[in-house]
C-alpha cells in the first residue's frame, strides 16, 4: 500500500459543487481509498472583474496503483468533469494533480514528484497540512515549515 | 539528457519598455514553444483613455485598476502552473508584476506615489509567482519613439517622447538591480524577431545555451 496526496482545484461552473463532486469521485479510483478529504479553500480575486473565486482542497489516498498510473486515474476522472486536456485555453471545470507519493522523487515528462511548486502555494500547503500536520515533502522537510513564507497569500478555508 | 533553461522553464516573461516589442515577441515565444500566452489588455483599462488625456488627474486610478487586475492574472497562472496541461503547459507573458510601481513612479505625483506604494507593498506579497525565466528587452531612446510613433495606437499617441526616454531609464535601472530569476538582456536594435525568422532563431540558441543567471544578447550590425 503506498500513501498519496492529491491537489484538487476548480473555478468554473459552481466550484464549490465541482470539488464536492471530484471529492466523491476519488473514492471510486480503482486499487484506492480515500482516507481523507480536507476542507475547501477560497481564492477570491481582488480586481473588479468579476472573476470567479477559485476552490481548492486537498485529498489522502492509499493505493496500490503506482504513480503513473495513479496520476492516470486521475486525469481519467478530469475527464469526466469536463476538462479537455488537448486544447489550449481550455475551460477548466476541474483540476486534479499528485502531490506526493510516499517518499517517492521522480522527474519525467510526465511527472515530477513531489509536486516541484506544491510549497508555493497557501492553496495547497493549508489544505494537505490540515489532513497532515506531520507531512514532510521529500528533498524539501516539514511541509509546514513552508507555511510562513506563504501566509501573505489571501485564502480562506470554507466552514464544512 | 538535461533539459535546457527554454525547455524546462514553466513560465517565461518579456519585458522592456514601451515600443520595444514585448509583446510580438512573446507571441512568437508563444507559438515556438507551444506554450499558452498571459497578455497583458491595457485597452480593458477603462482609465487609460482618460489618463492618456489628462495623466494628471486620472493617472492613480489607472495604477491601482493595473495592479488589481495584474494580481489577478497572477492569481490564475499560480493555479495553471499547479496544475500543468500535457501541451502547452508553459506560459509565456508580457509583463512582470515588478512593472507597475515602475509606471507608478513615472506617472504619480510625490504624495500619490507614497500612497500608492503603501498599497503595493501589501498587496503584491500576495503574489505566488516567480517566473523560471526574464527575457529583457532594450532599445536606444530614439528607437523606442520611432517604434510607438510607427505602429500609431491612436492612445499611444499622447504620449510624450520625455515620457518614453524616462521608462527606459527605470527599465534600465530596474533590471540592474533585478535577480529573482534569470535574466537574458537583448539589445534589440539590430534585431526583428517578428519578421527575421534568423534572428529568432539566433535568440532561441542564445537561450537554449544560457548559463549563468545573466546574459546578454547584442548584435553588432
Amino acid at each position: 500500500m503506498h500513501l498519496a496526496y492529491i491537489a484538487l482545484g476548480a473555478n468554473l461552473a459552481d466550484p464549490v459543487a465541482q470539488i464536492t463532486a471530484a471529492l466523491a469521485a476519488l473514492r471510486d479510483l480503482p486499487q484506492s481509498r480515500l482516507l481523507r478529504a480536507s476542507s475547501l479553500y477560497r481564492t477570491a480575486p481582488v480586481g473588479i472583474h468579476g472573476q470567479p473565486d477559485f476552490i481548492n482542497a486537498v485529498a489522502a489516498v492509499e493505493t496500490t496503483l503506482a504513480p503513473q498510473a495513479l496520476l492516470a486515474a486521475l486525469f481519467a476522472v478530469e475527464g469526466q468533469f469536463g476538462r479537455r486536456r488537448d486544447f489550449h485555453h481550455a475551460p477548466r471545470t476541474l483540476d486534479l494533480d499528485l502531490l506526493l507519493y510516499d517518499d517517492a522523487i521522480l522527474d519525467t515528462p510526465e511527472l515530477t514528484l513531489p509536486h516541484p511548486r506544491m510549497h508555493l502555494r497557501a492553496f495547497v500547503l493549508a489544505p494537505l497540512l490540515e489532513i497532515a500536520p506531520d507531512c514532510r515533502i521529500p528533498g524539501r522537510g516539514l511541509a509546514a515549515a513552508w507555511l510562513p513564507a506563504v501566509s501573505m497569500q489571501q485564502i480562506k478555508r470554507l466552514a464544512p | 539528457m538535461k533539459k535546457n533553461l527554454l525547455e524546462s522553464a514553466r513560465h517565461i516573461v518579456v519585458e522592456g519598455p514601451i515600443g520595444v516589442g514585448k509583446t510580438s515577441l512573446a507571441r512568437r515565444l508563444g507559438e515556438h514553444l507551444d506554450a499558452d500566452l498571459l497578455l497583458e489588455q491595457p485597452e480593458i483599462n477603462p482609465f487609460l483613455h482618460r489618463f492618456y488625456q489628462n495623466q494628471q488627474r486620472y493617472a492613480l486610478q489607472t495604477q491601482l485598476f493595473f495592479l488589481f487586475h495584474r494580481l489577478d492574472q497572477l492569481r490564475e497562472l499560480a493555479q495553471r502552473d499547479l496544475f500543468p496541461r500535457t501541451t502547452g503547459s508553459a506560459v509565456v507573458s508580457d509583463y512582470l508584476l515588478e512593472k507597475d510601481p515602475l509606471f507608478a513612479s513615472l506617472t504619480l505625483s510625490e504624495d500619490e506615489y507614497k500612497l500608492y506604494r503603501q498599497i503595493y507593498d501589501s498587496v503584491s506579497l500576495q503574489n505566488p509567482v516567480t517566473p523560471d525565466l526574464v527575457i529583457y528587452l532594450q532599445a536606444r531612446p530614439e528607437t523606442l519613439i520611432a517604434r510607438v510613433r510607427k505602429r500609431g495606437i491612436e492612445m499611444e499617441r499622447k504620449i510624450g517622447d520625455d515620457y518614453l526616454v524616462l521608462l527606459g531609464e527605470s527599465y534600465t535601472r530596474f533590471f540592474h538591480n533585478y535577480d529573482a530569476a534569470p535574466v537574458m538582456v537583448v539589445n534589440s536594435e539590430n534585431l526583428n524577431f517578428v519578421d527575421k525568422d534568423d534572428d529568432f532563431q539566433l535568440l532561441v540558441e542564445r537561450i537554449e545555451a544560457m548559463r549563468g543567471h545573466r546574459e546578454y544578447f547584442n548584435r553588432g550590425d
